[in-house]
């Protein structure tokens, strides 16, 4: 079941909570509402499901209104057929494990399947036992495994899941993450995730939606977010990297960015269309395109190391450029030491934000 | 959920209207009639009074008592609330139970247990000769306070020990990580997260004793110590009968309630009551282990004064057979027993009994409704029904009392209340209801939205939410609610006195008027069996609440 | 779950409706059921309404309602044996004088007693000179002790005790004769009298004393004062103190109460002083407003006949009547002399002469 909306918007107060917005999220499609706190995501996800009345806009399910404020169209959450999954699990605590999940078909009358959906639900999230026991009783990753059976059980074609795994420890949440990810795949649903968490964003959705200040900033897959960030919030809230704006010089016909007299950094291996120098560009560099080199090299550019972290696999360095005063990220899998003096080449196109043909020298100074 | 329906206005001003009709009309009417003694308005010169030095004194002693009392069971409840929240004493939950006899105890019967066994060759000097030189220290403005003290030291008790659960370990672990001192922490950090639900605790305490009638009657015009809840007592019920004055005196009673409200509630919001919490807080613990036999002994100190002593006079009283003859082993009789429970005294117990639980009953249905309106949205509406439902709480009783007299015996009021048991049923409600309202909140207050917006996306209509999900987890509050209701209707005096309808008597008139006229044996026999009975009910809606909240152990 | 929830129900009903109307809902059917609950209780409220409206449209609405103090088992056996003589049905609020004259005060508006009952006289004729009684010759009323009654029949001290000084047998070794022998030094701090702010008997007797005595009496109260004249309470409570030991005796107490507790094997005792000392009756009336007004008289007839008389005798109270005798455990009239006084003096003095009192006894 798809879900459309159509300059769909929210004030709370004299404060616009979501700037209108259209689109469509298809039947199966997993979507991620990703951005800051107070980003307006959450407010989205309410307004999905019936919790918050939107300003303006109607919401459709399947092409069925279930809001619409023209035709007075309003569908209290009951009458949505969705699945939620709360941030903070909201089992409730006078009720089994098995009555939490059993409570949606129950609340709908849907009495003779309890004892089969409930069952399916608990064990397609691998939580066979425990049926009698109270929430409390059971660890965190239990808990929001009822949570998601609970959500499930009634067979929605819609799930929302608002920051879902926000409450549970680093090494449960990958395992969570990979359960919810199959499980709504497997089930065919279309799925609306909201979370500030954008690796988790990146790496669950079908689509990324980055909201920031009520806005819908950009929109696409997690690749075409990740490489292609329309703006500056986009690009420092997707991924890590380094934000560099500076004039196009050419050398040797290939394009430079000159962040400072005496540092260039070249943006393309290839010949680029449409730069010119002295156009002004803001450009990302991503840490992966940076390759560290241990022995100064006159070929690349001079810098010192700052800061080293081990990730397991590699070493994630800082590294301060000598020559002006900005600082890139790179992976390695040697090991550095700071203040090491170092160098390093960029690989790749770099992707250009923001991109102004023809100006002066003075103007950009 | 920003969406009203009609349905939902319809029921929140219901609610209000309901309110306006229990609190803000009778209080209304206490005032109009204030300053219109003879039906026409006549300025506020009849508040002249006030200035006469009798009626300043008079107020002065009010305020000498509040205060007072607030100080000495301050005193009594804090090393006790302490144990219970912090040691080893806090897993022995009866004692909490234990605790709150001293407020069931009728006052005037606190009062007269203590003046039985503190009067010259009262018990205290029958057993202990010795005390002769100390008792007559008792008939002064030290034993008014310290008997009111013991009567209402459990209020300051609860919440102090809620708030000190509350403030949890984290905090002042917090605290004594970077550095603090035992004393250096309670300064900075235990004290000041404490003093904004302590203020609350102190308010009410001062409310209720400026507004309490027993003791002063009892032993205050004993002891020519006279104060505004007595002097009112005496112009409604002395020849001459002056409404206008008594009208005025609550007037004044209510204004000082106020001020000391409106001054705690400023207090409240400056000070950081609320706790900002993350995940799970931690139960601070301060195990004493030998020393807890200190807190032992503070523990049985303060429940022999505060039940030993008026139950001890209590009790030798019901069960002597000749007053006169003192205490003595061949002058015990269950005569006066067999008197109660033969006499007009079971139908005067079996009325309270019946009229506390209709009353406990509908102001725990009121408080919910109330409760749950209050708490889904904070408009002014809600405001104002908030501040309605807690009103009865800060007024003293006896104002409330006149002003139901003056609202549900007016001519041009319909309804068929008045003079009728359902008169009684109305003045506990009114009486009563911020208990329940209380109660409820504060257990609907720890319940996150999201419990209820789950029900809502599985598919619950509202009335299967209120029903599965909302009802099931307050009830704890609502029972708590009821079971406080309950045990004060239970032995509610000064409403019941004045407003019982003919051929009727409770338990607590029964007692008063045997004081009075009858048999102060058979008075004190119906004290022990009321209290015994409230006892017995209390355990058992305690039981219930326990099994209510089975799933939580 | 299944037990929560019935309990919740039966909580009670307007839990639900009120609390439900609340969540948000596509209206619903708890509006419907808060309405039907209105509905219900209007229609209740119409019914006794309605009840109302049609006995009022007889005069008499077959329920006779008294207000009366006075001694609780009097009060009762009285009310007892009227019902079963007459068949009529009483609604009886019983009090001290003073919460029958508040309840009064505070119906003023809408009054809904029938026959009223005091403790003390200067109330019934205050009730009588602002036109809120009723007279009612009653066929009783020739042998009737003079005094005792209104002239103009508006109120009948049916019953009366007398003032003594009562005293515990054990701590009293020299029982006093007279309100002046108080004065002496083995009674010191053990005198007690009820507080006149809350017992009428008492406040009379201080007004009736002045009236005899002059000056005299204001010395005599100075000097008892000086001898720690404590007020305690109402009536019953400053026995109780001398029955309990804290007091040897209590001046101008109720005689009644004292026989009561002599019956009970209490160690206490009285003595009527010679300078004389007050029989106050207690007068019972009709309200001018009321509504049954032939039971009410009825009533009356009842409390002054010899049934009611005999009960009266048996409460050891005085009865009105001079053919009915006193219970013989008690002091007759005869043998109690009686302080020279005027009502009318009572009532205009009462006040001043209570204030007067209070400052100098406090």
């Amino acid at each position: 079941m798809d879900i459309q909306f159509r300059q769909l918007e929210k004030w709370f107060g004299t404060l616009q909570a979501l700037k209108p917005l259209s689109m469509t999220i298809q039947s199966g499609e997993f979507v991620s509402l990703v951005g800051p706190s107070g980003c307006g995501k959450t407010t989205l996800l309410r307004m999905i499901a019936g919790l918050e009345d939107p300003a303006a806009g109607p919401i459709l399910f399947g092409g069925t209104p279930v809001f619409d404020s023209e035709n007075h169209i309003n569908k209290p959450p009951q009458k949505r057929k969705i699945g939620m999954v709360f941030q903070d699990f909201a089992l409730w605590p006078h009720m089994t494990v098995f009555e939490n999940v059993a409570y949606g078909l129950k609340a709908t009358g849907r009495k003779r399947e309890v004892k089969e959906k409930v069952t399916d639900a608990l064990k397609s999230v691998q939580l066979d036992a425990h049926h009698e026991r109270y929430p409390h009783q059971l660890s965190g990753g239990q808990q929001q495994r009822v949570a998601i059976a609970r959500a499930i059980a009634t067979d929605p074609e819609i799930i929302l899941m608002d920051e879902p795994l926000s409450a549970l420890d680093a090494s449960l949440r990958d395992e969570m993450r990979i359960l919810l990810q199959s499980l709504v795949k497997k089930l065919n649903m279309t799925a609306v995730y909201v979370t500030h968490d954008q690796s988790e964003a990146m790496a669950m959705s079908d689509r990324v939606v980055v909201m920031n200040a009520g806005e819908v900033q950009q929109t696409g897959t997690p690749e075409e977010i990740y490489q292609r960030p329309v703006n500056d919030t986009v690009a420092s809230f997707i991924g890590k990297g380094t934000l560099l704006d500076g004039l196009v010089t050419e050398v040797e016909e290939v394009p430079m960015l000159k962040v400072s007299t005496e540092v260039q950094i070249p943006l393309s291996s290839k010949k680029t269309k449409g730069l010119k120098p002295h156009d002004w560009v803001h450009a990302i560099i991503r840490p992966e395109q940076v390759k560290l080199d241990t022995k100064p090299s006159e070929a690349g550019l001079a810098g010192v190391v700052e800061t080293v972290s081990f990730l397991g696999e590699r070493y994630e360095v800082s590294v301060k450029l000598h020559g002006c005063n900005e600082r890139l990220f790179a992976y390695t899998h040697e090991k550095t030491a700071p203040g090491q003096e170092i160098s390093l080449t960029v690989r790749n196109t770099i992707h250009l934000i923001q991109h102004k043909g023809g100006l002066t020298h003075e103007e950009t100074a | 959920m920003a969406h009203v329906s009609w349905t939902q206005r319809v029921n929140k001003y219901l609610a209000l209207t309901v309110l306006t009709l229990l609190v803000l009309m009778p209080l209304a009417l206490v005032i109009m009639r204030a300053v219109t003694p003879e039906g026409t308005f006549e300025g506020f010169g009849a508040f002249s009074i006030l200035g006469e030095g009798m009626y300043q004194e008079i107020l002065l002693n009010s305020l000498l008592l509040g205060f007072g009392v607030v100080i000495l069971s301050s005193f009594i409840a804090a090393p006790l609330a302490f144990f219970m929240a912090r040691t080893e004493l806090g897993r022995h939950r009866w004692i909490d139970i234990v605790l709150i006899i001293p407020f069931m105890t009728p006052p005037y019967i606190g009062a007269m247990g203590w003046i039985l066994s503190m009067q010259s060759n009262g018990y205290a000097e029958q057993l202990f000769p010795f005390l002769a030189p100390v008792t007559p220290l008792f008939f002064t403005y030290f034993g008014m306070v310290l008997v009111m003290s013991l009567h209402l030291f459990p209020f300051i008790y609860l919440i102090m020990r809620n708030n000190l659960e509350n403030i949890g370990g984290r905090l002042e672990e917090a605290g004594l990580i970077h550095g603090g001192s035992f004393g250096y922490r309670l300064r900075r950090i235990v004290l000041p997260l404490f003093v904004s639900g302590y203020s609350m605790g102190a308010l009410l305490v001062f409310v209720k004793t400026i507004g309490e009638f027993g003791t002063p009657v009892t032993l205050g015009n004993r002891i020519g110590f006279y104060v505004l809840t007595s002097e009112i007592h005496r112009h409604a019920s002395v020849w001459p009968i002056d409404f206008g004055t008594a009208a005025i005196l609550s007037t004044m009673l209510l204004s000082v309630s106020m001020a000391v409200w409106y001054f705690q509630q400023w207090f409240a919001a400056r000070t950081h009551g609320k706790v900002v919490s993350g995940k799970g807080q931690t139960k601070a613990y301060t195990p004493l282990g030998k020393k807890q036999i200190f807190a032992w002994l503070y523990l049985a100190g303060v429940l022999g004064l505060a039940i030993g002593v008026p139950y001890f006079s209590v009790a030798s009283t019901a069960f002597m057979d000749v007053q006169g003859r003192g205490l003595a082993f061949d002058n015990l009789t269950l005569r006066h027993m067999q008197d109660l429970f033969t006499g007009s005294g079971l139908e005067a117990l079996w009325n309270s009994v019946w009229l506390a639980g209709i009353a406990a009953t509908i102001s725990a249905a009121i408080g919910l409704w109330v409760t749950i309106i209050i708490m889904k949205k904070r408009g002014t509406v809600e405001k104002g029904m908030d501040f309605l439902s807690i009103a009865p709480n800060t007024v003293p009783g006896i104002v409330v009392v006149v002003g139901l007299i003056l609202f549900w015996n007016a001519y041009w009021n319909p309804a068929p209340v008045y003079n009728t048991w359902m008169m009684l049923v109305t003045t506990y409600v009114v009486l009563y209801i911020p208990f329940t309202v209380q109660n409820i909140k504060a257990i609907y207050g720890q319940l996150g939205d999201s419990l209820f917006q789950a029900a809502r996306t599985s598919g619950a209509s509202p009335w299967y939410v209120l029903r599965t999900v909302l009802l099931p987890l307050i009830l704890p509050g609502v029972l708590a609610g009821w079971i406080m209701s309950f045990t004060i209707s239970m032995r509610e005096l000064v409403g019941s006195l004045i407003l019982r309808p003919p051929n009727m008597h409770t338990s607590a008139t029964f007692i008063y008027s045997q004081f009075e006229q009858g048999t102060v044996a058979q008075g004190m026999a119906m004290a022990l069996v009321t209290v015994g009975l409230t006892t017995v009910v209390l355990i058992g809606v305690e039981k219930m609440k326990e099994r209510s909240q089975r799933y939580r152990t | 779950m299944k037990k929560q929830l019935s309990i919740a129900a039966g909580t009670a009903g307007i839990l639900f409706l009120g609390a439900c109307a609340q969540t948000e809902s596509e209206q619903g059917a708890e509006n419907d059921l808060n309405e039907a609950a209105e509905q219900n209780e209007t229609n209740n409220e119409e019914a006794a309404e309605s009840n109302d409206s049609e006995e009022a449209d007889h005069e008499e609405t077959g329920e006779l309602t008294i207000y009366t103090s006075g001694p609780a088992g009097m009060a009762e056996a009285l009310v007892e044996g009227f019902e079963e003589e007459t068949g009529v049905e009483v609604d009886m609020f019983q009090g001290t004088t003073g919460d029958v004259l508040g309840r009064l005060q505070a119906e003023e508006d809408n009054p809904i007693a029938d026959v009223v009952v005091l403790a003390s006289m200067p109330p019934a004729m205050d009730f009588k000179e602002r036109g809120m009684t009723m007279a009612y010759e009653s066929e009783y009323a020739d042998s009737l002790r003079d005094g005792w009654y209104d002239e103009e029949f508006h109120y009948y001290g049916f019953s009366a005790s007398a003032l003594g000084l009562s005293y515990n047998t054990e701590l009293v070794d020299e029982v006093p004769e007279d309100w002046s022998d108080l004065t002496d030094k083995q009674y010191a701090d053990q005198i007690a009298i009820p507080d006149p702010y809350e017992s009428g008997t008492a406040r009379d007797f201080i007004a009736a004393y002045v009236n005899q005595e002059g000056d005299a009496g204001w010395e005599l109260f100075e000097e008892l004062a000086d001898n720690g004249l404590q007020m305690e309470g109402a009536n019953n409570p400053a026995l109780q103190s001398v029955i309990g030991g804290s007091n040897q005796l209590v001046m101008a107490g109720v005689d009644y109460m004292v026989y009561n507790n002599i019956q009970d094997g209490e160690p206490v005792d009285i003595v009527f002083p010679e300078s004389g000392t007050m029989v106050t009756p207690r007068p019972a009336f009709i309200m001018e407003s009321a509504e049954n007004v032939d039971s009410a008289q009825q009533y009356i007839d009842y409390i002054l006949s010899d049934a009611g008389q005999e009960i009266v005798a048996d409460a050891f109270l005085m009865p009105i009547r001079e053919d009915i005798d006193v219970h013989e455990d008690r002091a007759d009239i005869d043998e109690i002399e009686q302080l020279d006084f005027e009502w009318e003096y009572l009532e205009e003095n009462g006040e001043a002469y209570l204030e007067r009192f209070q400052e100098i006894v406090r």
